[in-house]
């Protein structure tokens, strides 16, 4: 089974980061180059060597566009590719370090996943005996994965990426390490993030489907990896699937009436825009109902799990500089354009 | 010593597709895959197995089972059995977040830390995988499957008693 040609697009299983990445790289010359380490996907244009703080990420592939997609001006300075589904070793997020590191220090981001936290602390511990002012940053907004009171525990899903941009924006605008540290916890407090599955996708790994429903079920919280989450439920209609997920974030983390609210909604890679975008006009028009306005939304597959049939709601309120971030300009050429949108 | 991890890749080999179900029922179904990755690597000893371990497996599991091969290589040198095997558990216990009772690979790690011979402590490591199938699981991606995990060994576990059974045998006369 292990052997038998998977139904997907690829050379060789062994090969599929790599030759993902040779794609991006032959699209974007002019905004994407590889490090030393070829799996260190970074900017071209590196501006740290000055006093600019540097923001990269290692996490495992298969994601897509997550994280690679989000390198350029104004975002990730680097990320460091891992194999499918499994983040990258210490030495390869040192390598990734070392390349973009300069005298301002560096945010190394880590959404909170077992791997990706082992091997992203030791980096940068790594990084810092030798000398290199390197701060890993936590990343959990999944309030499926740990109860209300335990946040600290809970995963990282797709609403780290308001983390991404906002640090990303900021750390270009000129903010110094300790600021931006501040500012990525303050964005992180302000997330929450719950997610549904519907159907599963073909793990590259194992060849088979990543986990199995029956018919007519979803499973509520399910991870990136298809672990399991808060329970499974029937498939019912779009508005009412999205008032009992609203109703689930808006206890875990209330919202007062009139709080600017930016909303992502996020594909798993096998649901269509058609259905990211009757979500979110469900999710806008039920908070619009309790008097809390959405603004500037991202609606998109971009934190995927393979061709897994899914969504998830993330419900973010900046503050006035937050909000200014998102929509700030950038050159990554997978993050969508935010600035004057949505607004 | 590469003899012996080289008999150990070729073993993991064929555990492959064992190890990744068990690891499917928890995980994404890869803990077979990694083992290979990080043991062919090791096998090929052009630097430090542990560390060449470390870097080809990646995920957790690269940093933390380069604990356990670090140990083996040590006792194969001449070290301390249970000493040797204790200080990768405080290793992986630290790293990881995890103790006894988690359904972890320290499950099996643990009991064999206590043991003065190979032989002993692959039994130690053995009886201590197959109590993991009772647990619930407490770390890692393992702890969101709904009944965590229970009815089903540790992939982790049984890799640890793996390695300790094929590493005793290597030193029986």
């Amino acid at each position: 089974m292990t052997n038998e040609r998977m139904t997907k697009v690829y050379n060789t299983r062994e090969t599929m980061p790599d030759d993902m990445i040779a794609g991006y790289v032959a699209a974007y010359p002019a905004q994407i180059a590889l490090g030393a380490n070829p799996r260190v996907v970074r900017r071209k244009t590196l501006r740290t060597h000055g006093d600019k703080v540097a923001v990269l990420i290692g996490n495992g592939s298969g994601h897509e566009p997550i994280a690679m997609g989000f390198v350029g001006e104004g975002l990730l300075d680097a990320n460091v590719v891992g194999d499918v589904f499994t983040a990258p070793s210490p030495d390869a997020i040192l390598d990734g370090i070392d390349e973009v590191t300069g005298p301002a220090g560096a945010v190394l981001l880590i959404s909170r996943h077992e791997g990706d936290v082992i091997n992203g602390n030791a980096a940068a511990f790594m990084a810092q005996d030798k000398g290199l002012d390197v701060r890993p940053l936590l990343m959990y907004d999944d309030i499926s994965s740990a109860p209300k009171g335990q946040e600290d525990e809970r995963r990282g899903a797709a609403g780290t990426m308001f983390i991404y941009k906002i640090l990303g924006a900021a750390a270009e605008a000129g903010l110094g390490l300790d600021d931006l540290m501040a500012l990525g916890e303050a964005v992180r407090d302000a997330t929450r993030t719950l997610g549904a599955a519907l159907f599963p996708g073909t793990s590259p790994l194992s060849g088979e489907t990543m986990f199995t429903l029956p018919p007519g079920e979803i499973a509520i919280g399910m991870g990136v990896h298809g672990e399991r989450g808060a329970g499974h439920r029937q498939i019912a209609p779009a508005r009412e699937l999205v008032r009992d997920m609203v109703d689930a974030l808006m206890a875990d983390r209330p919202i007062a009436a009139g709080t600017e609210t930016l909303v992502l909604i996020n594909g798993s890679g096998g649901t269509t825009m058609m259905e990211l975008l009757t979500i979110y006009g469900e999710v806008a028009g039920y908070l619009e109902k309790q008097g809390v306005p959405a603004r500037s939304p991202m609606i998109g597959s971009y934190s995927t799990t393979q061709e897994m049939g899914g969504f998830s709601i993330s419900l973010f309120t900046p503050t006035a500089d937050m909000a200014r971030y998102w929509r700030a300009p950038h050159g990554a050429p997978l993050f969508p354009h935010l600035a004057g949108m949505g607004d | 010593m590469s003899a012996l991890l080289r008999a150990a890749a070729t073993r993991f080999e064929a555990l492959e597709p064992t190890l990744n179900r068990l690891d499917a029922a928890t995980g994404d179904g890869d803990h077979g895959a990694t083992m290979v990755k990080g043991l062919r690597a090791a096998a090929e000893a052009d630097q430090e197995p542990g560390t060449a371990f470390r870097k080809a497996a990646g995920g957790a599991s690269g940093m933390l089972f380069a604990q356990v091969i670090d140990a083996l290589v040590q006792i194969e040198g001449g070290a301390p059995v249970g000493p040797s095997l204790q200080k990768a558990a405080q290793r992986i216990s630290m790293l990881g977040q995890a103790k006894a009772g988690d359904k972890t690979m320290l499950d099996a790690l643990l009991p064999a830390s206590s043991c003065g011979t190979l032989a002993e402590a692959a039994a130690a490591a053995h009886a201590g995988c197959e109590a993991t199938e009772a647990m619930e699981a407490k770390r890692g991606r393992a702890k969101y499957v709904e009944g965590a995990g229970v009815g089903h060994v540790d992939a982790g576990a049984t890799s640890v008693a793996e390695l300790l059974k094929l590493f005793a045998g290597g030193t029986a006369p």
